[in-house]
């Protein structure tokens, strides 16, 4: 069965002090850093390319697991903001930039903030159908491609980041049941329009609080799985608060759901990789659970198992 | 639909806000009582979820004290 092997993250060295962003724009700096929880912002560099982060997050990945490049067989990438116009996909041009064989598979796909969990899926699925063992699922959006930095609304809330997590038929986790909800008609609370991103932070916070738990309740009683039996709820990293409303509504120990979003702010689909990146490696950590939600509105809920 | 205030302050007390209760009355602003604008969305949730009704964005500015909610939920 195809896991999760391995994760990295890559982050842009260049970042914004949000504390002194939110008082310039007449926040109190503890706003940003107790309430959205966020105290720096990475940012992509000037001419820095989606592209290019997600090549460095796949070199990372490589450099980590000791795997070398022509051993890859297949790349699958989300994003929402590609190279360019999207034409061609990012994941093709990450296949010569981070030296990957041209005999590899290459797609993207388009999510937000359950991009990861579907991701996984995806590649498992397509992995498994191909009979294919080596897989990269990349998540890399920079949304500071579309932040207005004077919009109240969106402009301390998101950093750049990047992640690379190898796939193979030897995993350190299985990747297990999940669920899946959308609902296109809330889609307009995160929009880009007109290159700018727009969020009406009411509704997502009303949509996160009241369906993620429900989502997650539901699958682990779908399972008979034990809320206490599960070691880490990697939630998505939309805010600190929206983090420890979820938990404080599953009534889960703020410790088994961890807030690390202080140095990247919230990465969109790359925010599960980066908590999975830390905590994978820790003794006790067996089970987890990863839910994903935002931009759709989608939200996805997953339960990956430690294989050894 | 009808809200006591019992349980307005139950949905209060459960969302974990920054309310200081001690400072808190009937017509004090939320946010003088030590609430924020994020307070305020969570508390406004509980009560959407207690009496299965959309509160819409145009009202959320009026209802900024536990009597206003009260009165808002209960006008019948």
């Amino acid at each position: 069965m195809i896991g999760i092997s391995e994760i990295v993250s890559w982050t842009p060295p260049d970042s914004i002090d949000n504390l002194a962003q939110a008082e310039a724009l007449g926040f109190e700096a503890s706003f940003a850093s107790e309430r959205i929880g966020a105290e720096r912002l990475p940012q992509l560099a000037k001419g820095v390319e989606t592209s290019d982060m997600a090549a460095s997050a796949v070199e990372a990945l490589l450099l980590k697991s000791g795997m070398a490049a022509e051993d890859v067989q297949v790349l699958v990438l989300c994003t929402q903001n590609p190279d360019g116009n999207g034409l061609p996909h990012t994941s093709a041009i990450v296949q010569t930039k981070a030296g990957l064989p041209q005999t590899i598979a290459s797609f993207d796909y388009s999510l937000g903030c359950s991009g990861y969990v579907y991701g996984l899926h995806i590649l498992k699925g397509f992995m498994e159908s191909t009979g294919l063992e080596r897989g990269v699922l990349v998540t890399a959006d920079p949304y500071s491609k579309i932040i207005d930095r004077s919009d109240r609304d969106t402009t301390l809330l998101f950093g750049d980041s990047a992640t690379a997590t190898l796939m193979t038929a030897d995993p350190k986790f299985d990747i297990g049941p999940v669920t899946f909800g959308t609902n296109g008609a809330g889609g307009e609370a995160i929009i880009n329009r007109g290159g700018k991103l727009e969020m009406a932070g009411r509704q997502v916070f009303n949509f996160a609080a009241t369906n993620v738990p429900k989502q997650i309740t539901t699958l682990l009683e779908r399972e008979k799985i034990d809320i206490g039996d599960v070691d880490l709820f990697a939630l998505h990293q939309g805010s600190r608060y929206i983090v420890e409303t979820i938990a404080k509504r599953l009534r889960v120990p703020a410790e088994k759901a961890p807030v690390e979003l202080a140095m990247t702010g919230n990465t969109i689909s790359s925010s599960i990789p980066l908590i999975l990146e830390k905590h994978m490696d820790t003794p006790g950590i067996n089970r987890i659970l990863a839910s994903g939600f935002g931009v759709g509105l989608s939200w996805a809920t997953t339960i990956l198992s430690r294989t050894t | 639909m009808s809200l006591s205030k019992h349980e307005l302050v139950e949905i209060i007390e459960e969302a974990g806000t920054q309310i200081s209760f001690d400072q808190l009355d009937d017509d004090t602003p939320f946010d003088k009582a030590g609430a924020d604008s994020l307070d305020l969305m969570n508390i406004l949730l509980g009560v959407q979820q207690k009496v299965d009704t959309e509160i819409p964005d145009e009202e959320v500015e009026n209802l900024d004290t536990v009597n206003k909610i009260l009165a808002y939920v209960n006008k019948g």
